[in-house]
């Protein structure tokens, strides 16, 4: 069977076993990959699997099974399953699935699997690293061809289906020299022709050569308080606490946001804008469908500063009083500012350039503590000695309060520009 | 429970081949503030084939466990080994033969009726919602996951396992003084069924009671004191510890990738007060939370020490990197799903008991900190390490103060542990959450209280 066939027989079964309400999504993959180990090729591998996963609503009662075989066997197995769970669920009158808006399907053209490509370009990669960057070690690399052929379906009527390839690679590193060493980054992109040495997409080459300016690290003396550089390898870490800690569905239905009272009012500088974009600028494979049922769309989630909307599912909506948006964290990106990156560490007295942060999960109330690592001090407008051992400290909404610039430049890894943010007020600590 | 079908196909290998039967079962339930926003189960399995051609790997897997999807892995294993052969051409020896391993059969094969999660966690949700009725929120999350494997490997017998682990989680979270939300978890995993092991819920109360305390000392908390400082690790803490800051840069492939470790066995790395294994399935006489009796290569699993007595004495291993180190295979090539390779993983880590008491410790101490919770940690290959500290006191003249917000403390693994001078006779092991090496999978660790001194974050 096709997905389309799988999601519709597994429809039906729940129909026939009682659903009010149903959904089932079924993805056929093949994924291909390329493994380096310690600098040197170690393993490929291949793998097929079909991802099924199905929900019944019965009485306002909910079960969800997810199973990587689809056979009808497996499918009526997995009904039965559904339906018991949902049978000992506590009702919920939240619950169903989404509403009919618009069917889709996606078809994306423009690269054919070739591992033999895709092993030239990384073995071309792991020579250029040599050549210009000798004291640098490729610990772990994955390059890989992922190909999936998907659909979602649901008793409402909805029906996405979507048809993608894709090329990616991941790489972790750290330069050596005796016995010193530079903290271990990484970095990685999704593209869809190999028609571009690696080294040259997104950040890798900058991180790789910071990676090697990084030998002789220090600490900085004290602490002090000073401006954070968050580059396009790190911003993600602002983002992500945006997203987690305040807008989206269990920081609302739990209450815990610190902006749950504050649509509609400014809550950063008016540089700072968050989208939700699946066509945005440097977007190569971006997510289409939420889980539970929706085109994704363009969404503006902060504008201009002010707080447009929340990242509510269909049930965090309904629990909440709020509007349903999409409740998806893919393709999130800020816009670009007005000033250039030179122009921004040129007018900071003191701070980090941070290209990884590396702390605990962030508090409720967006406190954040990380170790700032692959970074460097900033003084007097120039960015100067590599640093370790220095702890940053800053709460993640004071800070996109505190925006002294974003960058017009922006780089992407694939899933969206993002730009380079600049933030005073964190607590830089050192030995 | 998973039939042996993979044995006759041994007579097929052409060259060293690793096939394995796999099926992760997992069931969870969330309930957020009584609303039950997650109630599903999930099922992955399949089968694998790796084999090794010339200083390569080739590695197949698909979701069927017949006797036709096995013969098209080992295929497709042979293919993609050839292929990488082909062009790298490294020419190497074959994997080290290792002891042929016993055909264990599993303890049981279980799987967890939904409705006992979902009573459970809804008895420990109506616990805290009633007793608790000031909280801002709370999550109770309830989980298990069954890990079956069956395998049958060139040079050995393979192995059948299962192991099963439950969880339960219970976040809550109350209103701060200056009005942001101060939350805490407690996390209880254990090695088990989930209807045995939280076949009494109530057993639970007391530990969220005293949860509920400390967030309370929380939410009354100060922002700790950035710098270095005296500190006292909880052994959940001096865990993450063994794991994070050790454990990783120990783990062979890593010391090839250029870990610190590599300059430094047979190196004085700690304090004579510490010692650190890498347990198999035993200590102590006790099965240890993730036991692991061979390994995904057919390698029966043994005990590793890493330090003993302050000095760094060996790396764990797979065989590959056993060949390349000179060692032998120490049983610690683990893959989490069937579609996964082995990697070099941890197992059960610990810093091996002291005889210090805690309160000696804390008494120790002028000005410093008591750290007991932590959420994450994440080591570097220069062995510096951080750590998410969730709950802790200050310690001002030997005596706890007032409890600290959230943090996140620092080091250097190996300065840092020859700043260790107690070691506690405390012996916890902890099994929540997933460690993450490009697969996630589970492991356990151990620690003691430990009196050390560390880089605070703070303000």
């Amino acid at each position: 069977m096709d997905t389309r066939e799988i999601a519709r027989y597994a429809l039906d079964a729940l129909k026939a076993a009682g659903a009010d309400e149903a959904w089932a999504s079924a993805k056929k993959v093949r994924l291909d990959e390329l493994n380096v180990l310690s600098g040197e090729m170690n393993l490929m591998r291949t793998v097929y699997t079909t991802d099924f996963a199905l929900k019944a609503v019965k009485d306002q009662k909910k079960g969800v099974v997810m199973l990587n075989r689809a056979e009808k066997k497996d499918i009526e197995e997995a009904v039965k399953d559904a339906m018991a769970a949902a049978e000992n669920a506590p009702a919920d009158p939240c619950e169903g699935v989404s509403e009919m808006i618009r069917n889709a399907s996606f078809t994306n053209e423009g690269s054919e699997g070739d591992m033999e490509a895709l092993y030239d370009r990384m073995t071309e990669f792991l020579t250029d690293v040599k050549e210009k960057y000798p004291s640098v070690v490729i610990e772990e690399m994955t390059g890989k061809y992922y190909t999936e052929e998907s659909t979602y379906q649901n008793s409402n009527g909805v029906d996405f289906h979507e048809e993608d390839g894709i090329y990616g690679f991941s790489v972790t590193f750290s330069a050596h020299e005796g016995e010193k060493a530079s903290s271990f980054n990484y970095t990685g992109a999704s593209f869809r022709k190999t028609d571009r040495p690696l080294l040259s997409i997104g950040m890798t080459e900058d991180l790789i050569r910071e990676s090697t300016e990084s030998l002789d690290a220090g600490s900085v003396d004290g602490k002090f308080t000073g401006t954070v550089v968050l580059t396009p390898a790190s911003i993600g870490d602002l983002i992500g606490t945006i997203c987690g800690n305040f807008l989206s569905d269990d920081a609302l239905i739990e209450g815990t946001s610190i902006w749950k009272d504050k649509l509609g009012e400014k809550v950063a500088s008016e540089e700072f804008s968050l989208t939700i974009d699946p066509e945005g600028p440097g977007v190569v494979s971006p997510y289409r469908f939420t889980v539970d049922g929706y085109l994704i769309e363009r969404l503006p989630l902060i504008e201009k500063g002010v707080l447009k909307n929340f990242m509510l599912s269909r049930y965090g909506a309904k629990k909440t009083g709020g509007k349903r948006t999409f409740a998806d964290s893919s393709n999130l990106l800020v816009s670009p500012g007005e000033k250039s990156l030179e122009e921004i560490i040129g007018g900071i007295e003191r701070g980090v350039y941070v290209e990884r942060l590396s702390g605990g999960a962030p508090s409720a109330n967006g406190d954040l503590t990380a170790v700032a690592k692959n970074s460097f001090l900033i003084e007097n407008g120039r960015i100067g000695k590599a640093l370790n051992e220095t702890m940053l400290s800053f709460n993640v909404a004071d800070a996109i309060q505190n925006v002294v610039g974003i960058s017009r430049e922006t780089r992407s890894d694939g899933s969206g520009d993002e730009p380079w943010i600049a933030f005073d007020g964190a607590t830089v600590s050192g030995k | 429970m998973l039939k042996d079908i993979l044995t006759p196909m041994k007579r097929s290998f052409r060259e060293y081949t690793e096939l394995r039967a796999q099926e992760n079962t997992s069931a969870s339930v969330a309930f957020v503030k009584g609303n039950l926003v997650s109630n599903s189960r999930s099922t992955t399995g399949g089968v694998s084939a790796r084999v090794y051609k010339g200083g390569v790997f080739g590695f197949a897997s698909a979701p069927e466990y017949d006797e036709d999807s096995l013969r098209a892995c080992i295929a497709s294993a042979e293919r993609n080994a050839v292929f990488l052969d082909g062009k790298v051409k490294k020419g190497l020896a074959p994997l080290p033969r290792v002891a042929e391993g016993e055909l264990r059969p599993p303890i049981r094969s279980h799987e967890v009726p939904q409705k006992i999660l979902v009573d459970t966690a809804a008895e420990i949700d109506a616990y805290v919602a009633k007793k608790y009725p000031d909280l801002l929120s709370r999550t109770v999350y309830a989980s298990e996951l069954n890990i079956e494997k069956l395998s049958t490997v060139s040079g050995s017998s393979g192995v059948h396992s299962f192991v099963p682990r439950s969880q339960l989680y219970v976040i809550m979270t109350a209103e701060a003084k200056d009005g942001s939300p101060c939350e805490i978890l407690l996390a209880d995993a254990n090695n088990g069924l989930f209807d045995e092991i939280y076949a009494d819920p109530s057993r639970l109360f007391p530990r969220i009671d005293l949860y509920y305390d400390r967030l309370r000392d929380k939410c009354e908390g100060v922002y700790a004191e950035a710098g270095v400082r005296d500190v006292v690790f909880s052994p959940l803490l001096t865990g993450m510890l063994s794991h994070e800051a050790v454990g990783h840069t120990v783990e062979a492939d890593l010391v090839l990738g250029g870990s610190v470790a590599g300059h430094n066995l047979g190196k004085t790395v700690a304090a004579e007060k510490v010692s650190m294994v890498d347990f198999a399935h035993h200590y102590g006489g006790e099965e240890l939370p993730i036991p692991v009796y061979a390994d995904d290569e057919g390698t029966p699993a043994g005990d590793v020490l890493l330090i003993d007595h302050g000095v760094l004495k060996g790396f764990m291993h797979d065989k590959k990197s056993a060949m390349h180190f000179g060692a032998e295979p120490t049983g610690n090539a683990r893959a989490f799903a069937f579609s996964d390779e082995p990697l070099i993983r941890m197992r059960n880590t610990a810093v091996l008991p002291g005889k210090e008491k805690l309160p000696d410790m804390i008494a120790s101490i002028e000005d410093g900190y008591y750290l007991i919770e932590t959420n994450n940690g994440q080591a570097d290959t220069t062995g510096e390490f951080m750590f998410g500290v969730t709950m802790g006191y200050e310690i001002k003249n030997g005596a706890l103060g007032r409890a600290i917000r959230d943090t996140t403390i620092s080091g250097v693994a190996f300065d840092m542990l020859k700043t260790v001078t107690m070691v506690g006779d405390d012996l916890e092991w902890c099994c929540s959450g997933m460690c993450g090496k490009k697969q996630p999978i589970p492991v356990s660790m151990g620690g003691v209280s430990l009196k050390c001194r560390v880089n605070v974050g703070g303000r």
